[in-house]
């Protein structure tokens, strides 16, 4: 996590969320086109692949101005 | 002699120790609860092996005491539910847990605290969290959560 301008409140500019991708399943219902496995990796590659990575760059915040719980359902 | 005073001294050190990691903790907590809910707007790259995303725009609400929610303004997005762990206010006003001081280590050139957080609940879903705590910006620059369930990717 990256701070700027709102570190007085402790909010960040930019967070990264990694994870494991092996521990994650995908909605049932969604498919997608998977690797046909073909070709070889090296065990550096297969590793790799089992991370997963979210990048969230924030321009603004509203803080404090209130937000209604439908916003959430 | 010097047994004495190490049997004795030492137990005094880590618990001055963890009470300083609590009180860090504490001076943190209270930093992100002026937060009481936010809208934010950004960017999100999401970089998964077997998932071609392109760039979304995204808007973020939160509000007290744990709801997060990352919308994509076109489409749709691919979250794990452990991401709302990305708001700090869900981790440490997450129930009850014990801090543990587990040293100091260094991000980029800031020096900073390490401190874990064990849940006092044997059943929550996390079981573990390190917070990696900038002491003169009171701010975590990093955190790891371990969670003891394989949980569906979320997507909105």
């Amino acid at each position: 996590m990256s701070y700027g301008k709102y570190i007085a409140y402790g909010l960040p500019d930019k967070v990264i969320f990694s994870f494991n991708t092996k521990d994650y399943k995908l909605p049932k219902g969604v498919t997608f086109d998977f690797e046909d496995g073909s070709t070889k990796k090296t065990p550096e590659e297969k590793l790799q692949h089992q991370k997963g990575k979210v990048e969230i760059a924030i321009g603004s915040y509203t803080i404090n101005k209130g937000i209604s719980d439908a916003v959430f359902k | 002699m010097k047994k004495i005073i190490s049997s004795y001294a030492y137990p005094g050190f880590i618990f001055a120790r963890a009470q300083d990691a609590a009180i860090l903790v504490q001076k943190v907590k209270d930093k992100i609860s002026l937060v009481n809910n936010y809208e934010a707007n950004g960017k999100m790259k999401t970089n998964i092996a077997f998932l071609k995303v392109p760039v979304a725009t995204v808007k973020l609400y939160f509000k007290k005491p744990d709801q997060l929610l990352i919308k994509n303004e076109k489409g749709i997005s691919f979250v794990p539910k452990t991401a709302v762990n990305i708001n700090l206010n869900n981790v440490l006003n997450n129930g009850k847990y014990s801090v543990l001081d587990a040293g100091a280590d260094k991000i980029g050139s800031t020096v900073v605290a390490v401190v874990k957080l064990l849940p006092e609940d044997d059943n929550a879903d996390v079981v573990l969290s390190t917070l990696y705590i900038d002491p003169l910006k009171l701010v975590v620059l990093k955190s790891k959560t371990t969670t003891g369930i394989t949980e569906p990717m979320s997507w909105r």
